[in-house]
């Protein structure tokens, strides 16, 4: 009677910094009756996903197949950080958003007890849109994979992307969370990407050499970077920058010497900086990334995304910018929804 | 392909694109080549080429430009000082360091390359592989235009090893002023050696690049250098003599030999093999008679060749090498390294076979 029906959940993320000096993740399960992938976001002082599969077979027992992507990393971070700031309160606090009704949600309390991971907030919308609690929370990144949520999130503001169940598992460190970034369309605006696209590699090269004193437009996951070097300072501050529990990455396809420096400058502005900085100059971004092992590689175009996924990278796409109109000069269909 | 959907482009979305056929190369710069109509394509334009066509060579920036001072500063007073103190000289362009004349000696090479092969991917490409932190970020690109290099790709490693990302680009050649990442190199099967600041630079071609060559443990393999070390030179020349026709195994730097080569043929299928911009050396401690046979034929049978082939049989490098004015001698002994750099030759340090444990006699005090 009951075939192996999966149930999807998608897990919003959430790192808010200025309520209360919490960080809210919320997690959204739409009601899909095809194929999970569940992320859940455990409490943490960083971001952690811990991607969680549910069977759901005859016996009404849940099977849970846990891709434990980066949780390691997360309880190691915490401990860092208590270690060194032991009365501190800047703390991430998980919120599970759920589409679904209420008896999803008994389900869903016995899986996180099982696993125990520490989600004690949870909104269950039946049906509603999650996107105005994500801003009451002040939500810094929300991730789902329903790319329409996503979409609507970031035009309200709020960081954030859409995930896709990876094929392959990944060897991730249990030591260090790993962030990777693109740089146009994610940390920062997508005006440069108008330039290229609509004038050609030349102009854009001569526009950023004019410019590159000029900051560049901030992008959707500029925040979220925000989050991730305030927490970053507090290690430094206790001279722990080679050793610090959380890496940043930026992975850019702009070419250093002709158009990397309004990059660094705009960074630099903003008070920002990244560990490290890889300028491409439109070589594949997919062997990189494999190399660095990211707990997650955000970029605004999903040919990116699909080579990086190629390689076992977990990559989630940011639906924001020209980058999701047009590619390699083709108008781009737009993609099914719940990707 | 016509221009006319274009015109309706606004400042906020460009008009539909024509469809055209993708190619299926993995880099988003190319889609600006494809469909024409839209935008003038500069033949000027030099793009990267995609990694795995190019003759990739990493270069750390310790070695392309001359960092000494700000070294001190780091080991003196620390990571957040020193980048402090590259922010605020971010203006100054660094000096040229050893590595750089073979830096621009490849993007002479690659201009000529360009105007015989105007659509070819085959050439040079340079990567600066360091381990700084993006702050310093700005004064090498800052030093990169200021200097006219054309380095369009960066990974600055912050701190962390960047062994990695070298495979991940396909590089052929890496070199760094640190030997112990050279070695990682090695041992992941990529070319690799450490450059060292002369006190002075010589003056060397800026229309040929010139590269020179040890023969074993750089181009072959160590094991008849093993042979002589342990049983001397008389049974060194009887092995070889009786070896003759076998091949010797390759060493490290074959594979750079081998691309070297390749772009060479390119110039040669020209007629251009009278002024090829690339001329390649074979300087040897090795006897012609004694055992000069199983090096020649060795790279033979591998289908490489070097323009010039010295066999010095023991004579000192050093002034051999001062007269040819390479960009870049390897070699896998300090002793030769450093009698070459005396006499203004710009050498690097392959750390790689026998040599390493049982370095040359006049150099057995400094023995590792």
């Amino acid at each position: 009677m009951i075939c192996n029906a999966l149930i999807i959940i998608s897990v919003s993320l959430h790192v808010t910094s200025q309520c209360h000096q919490q960080c809210y993740l919320s997690l959204e399960v739409p009601s899909a009756r095809t194929g999970i992938s569940v992320l859940i976001l455990a409490r943490c002082l960083t971001d952690l996903y811990l991607c969680v599969c549910v069977c759901v077979c005859v016996c009404v027992c849940v099977c849970v197949c846990v891709c434990v992507c980066g949780w390691q990393a997360l309880m190691t971070v915490n401990a860092r950080l208590r270690d060194l700031y032991p009365e501190s309160d800047e703390m991430f606090d998980i919120v599970l958003v759920t589409n679904n009704h209420a008896q999803v949600g008994v389900r869903l309390i016995n899986s996180i007890n099982y696993y125990d991971l520490t989600i004690e907030r949870f909104c269950m919308t039946g049906g509603k849109s999650p996107i105005g609690y994500l801003t009451a929370y002040m939500t810094d990144l929300y991730l789902s994979k329903d790319s329409k949520k996503v979409q609507e999130a970031i035009e309200a503001g709020i960081a954030a992307a859409t995930m896709f169940t990876l094929e392959r598992e990944n060897d991730l460190s249990d030591s260090q969370l790993r962030v990777a970034f693109d740089g146009d369309a994610v940390l920062f605006s997508d005006e440069s990407e108008i330039i290229m696209k609509t004038q050609g590699l030349d102009s854009f090269f001569e526009h950023e050499k004019q410019f590159a004193n000029k900051p560049l437009a901030q992008g959707p996951l500029k925040c979220f970077l925000e989050a991730l070097g305030k927490l970053q300072r507090k290690f430094y501050s206790k001279d722990e920058r080679m050793d610090c529990p959380i890496r940043t990455y930026l992975v850019t396809a702009r070419s250093a010497a002709s158009a990397g420096a309004r990059v660094l400058k705009t960074m630099r502005s903003w008070g920002l900086e990244v560990d490290e900085a890889l300028f491409l100059a439109g070589a594949p971004k997919g062997p990189l990334l494999q190399k660095i092992r990211p707990h997650i590689f955000f970029d605004d175009q999903m040919f990116h995304i699909e080579g990086a996924q190629k390689l076992g990278t977990i990559a989630a796409h940011v639906p924001y910018g020209i980058g999701q109109k047009y590619h390699r000069g083709i108008a781009l269909q737009p993609s099914p929804p719940g990707h | 392909m016509s221009l006319d959907s274009v015109n309706a482009a606004t400042a906020q979305e460009a008009g539909p694109c024509p469809a055209v056929n993708a190619t299926t190369n993995g880099d988003s710069l190319s889609s600006w080549e494809e469909p024409k109509g839209l935008y003038h394509q500069n033949a000027s334009t030099k793009n990267s080429p995609k990694p795995e066509n190019a003759v990739t060579i990493a270069v750390s920036s310790r070695v392309l430009f001359r960092t000494e001072k700000e070294d001190i500063v780091f080991r003196e007073k620390g990571v957040e000082e020193y980048l402090n103190y590259q922010v605020e000289h971010e203006m100054e362009p660094f000096a040229p360091g050893p590595a750089f004349p073979f830096i621009k000696a490849l993007e002479a090479v690659n201009t000529r390359l360009r105007d015989l092969y105007p659509d070819s991917e085959e050439l040079f490409d340079i990567v600066l592989v360091t381990y700084n932190h993006a702050h310093v970020g700005v004064r090498l690109i800052n030093t990169i235009n200021y200097h006219n290099l054309f380095i369009e790709r960066f990974c600055m490693t912050g701190g962390s090893s960047p062994i990695g990302y070298l495979k991940a680009f396909h590089t052929n050649l890496y070199l760094s002023a640190d030997s112990e990442k050279v070695r990682e190199a090695l041992a992941e099967g990529i070319a690799a050696a450490t450059m060292f600041t002369p006190d002075k630079l010589t003056e060397v071609s800026e229309t040929q690049l010139r590269v020179a060559f040890d023969g074993d443990a750089v181009l072959f393999s160590d094991e008849s250098e093993r042979i002589y070390k342990a049983h001397g030179l008389d049974k060194f020349f009887e092995h070889e003599k009786e070896h003759e026709n076998k091949l010797l195994d390759h060493g490290p730097l074959k594979g750079f030999l081998e691309a070297l080569g390749k772009l060479q043929k390119k110039f040669y299928a020209k007629g251009h093999r009278l002024d090829c911009p690339i001329r390649t050396y074979l300087v040897t401690a090795r006897s012609a008679a004694s055992s000069g046979i199983r090096a020649l034929k060795t790279l033979r049978a591998w289908g490489l060749e070097t323009d010039e082939a010295l066999f010095l049989a023991g004579a000192p490098k050093g002034p051999m090498l001062e007269k040819i004015r390479p960009h870049i001698y390897f070699d896998d002994q300090m002793f030769h390294v450093k009698g070459a750099a005396e006499m203004g030759t710009i050498a690097a340090h392959v750390p790689y076979g026998i040599a390493q444990k049982y370095p040359h006699k006049k150099d057995m005090g400094k023995a590792k």
